[in-house]
């Protein structure tokens, strides 16, 4: 399993400090939540860890309990966080609009020798085959969340621009779950979805955290959070300011006051 | 007779330009304003080659070829070499260093009159001689043209279909979430720039044997504009959209040429037709006639 430790990290935008000082983990086999108010930094907090920003000040690192390597994150960049085993599902979901529904997800599964330009010429027999096996595997991500039996063979077809927003939205979660990450980052999961997607998306993230690996996510629906977190950090103006189990920060007085009681 | 093959092969020589600019206008979503500059390197890449390399000539009926190749790596390595700072930036800049690109390589071959003779030109350019076939007749040079395009198309489309070009699709449409999923966006955009030059050369080359004479203005500003615009009226991203961009683009003057408009207006009616075409079709298909991606 994996986990990652973020230590005394800044993040300044001119004069505004978005992240100040933040001491952070994501605990392996666990599901992080991350809960406060619009413009707390949580975003910002989740771009320096998966290299969307670079920070002023810290360092955050990628700890693999399997053979015990460390790996700085700071020297990586945004494509390279997939190759060591982070995914990230963004708040505007960032598909791909003019590809169909299956090579969205298609797409994210060749390796680095299968990208190159050449290698096609030296595998014009094999490429049929290692395709259909990558559909598969896409097809099963699509089962999962539930898109196969919506659109069934159009998926071969249909572009994702096509696509409702909610159904643009699982196709996100089949993607990544299509790359089988260690750690996903989820950045407001549950947003402009309906009650019925809502419910899927939890018991996605509870699956993925049964499969071993490792969540963590912003999320504003305190209902979501009680029922997926295992922890939960609170962010206030930039800083951390609780961290605890999911019922100890949201029985705070002072979170209720500060967050719930004014939601 | 003859005008109506002369037509058949610049076809065939505009549609190695579209297909090879395809890759990064349309399946990047780079608009790319040097076309013609790499085709002008393909053009004196390979004039040069044949005219004034002994070296080439060692194997004999074969120098065509290899002259072409040389023309066409000669031009990929610079095509990968300006590829390095344009594909530091993206959209309006990258198109603004692009221009950069071609107004420098077109001022290098106007000015460096030792080499390209500058605007003189280079004339008496030979026409290709492969393993003792010598192609002097249209319906011989159409056939060569012919064979050309049906190596290097089978080679881009199987580019298109390939991961390669899956990756840079996704690129194109989203650069965050495909490098979120591990496409590298610096990686496969300058291999893709790398390969579009290379092969944009190719194109020049045939139409350096064709005319046997070339000079820098037919590798001007203006030119790269003709060849992006076949592909903004035929469409981009996937087989069909450039090569009705470029019938269309071959054509359209033939046809105006037929209307009888008297000979000093003629070439700027020509000029009006397709800028009011171009600026029709962004109203009502901004992907191009048969195109799959629509510019952002």
């Amino acid at each position: 399993m994996k986990s990652i430790k973020v230590k005394n990290l800044s993040k300044k935008f001119g004069d505004v400090t978005a992240v100040k000082d933040a001491n952070v983990k994501i605990l392996p086999g666990k599901v992080t939540g991350f809960l406060g108010p619009n413009g707390a930094g949580k975003t910002t907090l989740f771009h320096l860890i998966t290299g969307d920003l670079a920070p002023n000040t810290g360092t955050i690192v990628l700890f693999d309990e399997d053979n015990g390597n460390d790996i700085n994150l700071l020297n990586l960049k945004r494509h390279e966080m997939a190759a060591v085993g982070i995914g990230k599902l963004y708040q505007d979901i960032k598909i791909f609009d003019n590809l169909t529904v299956l090579d969205n997800i298609v797409v994210g599964l060749y390796n680095e020798k299968e990208k190159n330009p050449l290698w096609i010429f030296s595998h014009l027999k094999d490429i049929r085959s290692l395709r259909k096996s990558y559909e598969k595997k896409a097809i099963e991500a699509l089962e999962f969340v539930g898109l196969y039996n919506d659109l069934g063979k159009e998926i071969y077809k249909k572009k994702a621009k096509e696509l409702s927003y909610g159904q643009q939205k699982l196709l996100s979660f089949a993607r990544l779950i299509g790359r089988n990450f260690d750690i996903l980052l989820l950045d407001e999961p549950t947003a402009g979805v309906n009650e019925f997607l809502v419910k899927k998306i939890e018991d996605f993230i509870k699956e993925t955290v049964k499969a071993q690996k490792t969540v963590a996510v912003i999320e504003h629906n305190v209902k979501v959070l009680e029922k997926i977190a295992d922890f939960i950090y609170f962010m206030e103006d930039g800083r951390i300011e609780f961290f605890g189990k999911t019922d100890h920060i949201l029985n705070n007085k002072e979170v209720r006051q500060r967050y719930i009681g004014i939601e | 007779m003859e005008y109506f093959l002369h037509i058949l092969v610049m076809i065939g020589i505009y549609s190695l330009v579209a297909y090879s600019l395809n890759l990064t206008m349309g399946y990047c979503g780079l608009l790319n304003l040097a076309p013609a500059a790499f085709y002008g390197l393909g053009a004196y890449g390979f004039t040069l080659a044949m005219t004034k390399g002994n070296l080439f000539q060692l194997v004999p009926g074969l120098s065509f070829f290899i002259s072409l190749i040389f023309a066409a790596l000669i031009t990929g390595i610079i095509a990968f070499l300006s590829g390095i700072p344009a594909l530091k930036f993206r959209k309006d800049s990258f198109v603004l260093v692009t221009l950069g690109f071609q107004v420098i390589i077109f001022t290098i071959l106007y000015n460096w009159i030792a080499f390209t003779k500058g605007p003189y030109g280079i004339s008496g350019i030979p026409r290709p001689d492969i393993l003792g076939w010598q192609i002097d007749a249209l319906w011989e040079y159409l056939v060569l043209i012919v064979l050309i395009n049906a190596v290097v198309l089978v080679f881009l489309f199987k580019l298109y279909q390939s991961p390669f070009g899956l990756s840079l699709k996704a690129l194109r449409d989203n650069e965050i979430g495909a490098q979120s999923i591990g496409i590298s966006a610096r990686r496969q955009f300058l291999r893709a720039f790398t390969i579009a030059g290379a092969f944009i050369a190719i194109p020049g080359a045939l139409y350096a044997c064709y005319v046997t004479y070339i000079d820098p203005t037919s590798f001007s500003l203006e030119e790269s504009i003709f060849q992006v615009v076949i592909l903004s009226l035929g469409g981009t991203g996937n087989r069909k959209g450039p090569i009705i961009g470029v019938l269309f683009m071959i054509i359209l003057p033939e046809i105006l040429r037929e209307i009888g408009l008297p000979d000093t207006i003629a070439p700027n009616v020509r000029q009006m037709v397709y800028g009011a075409i171009l600026v029709f079709l962004m109203f009502v298909r901004p992907q191009g006639l048969w195109g799959e991606f629509k510019p952002k």
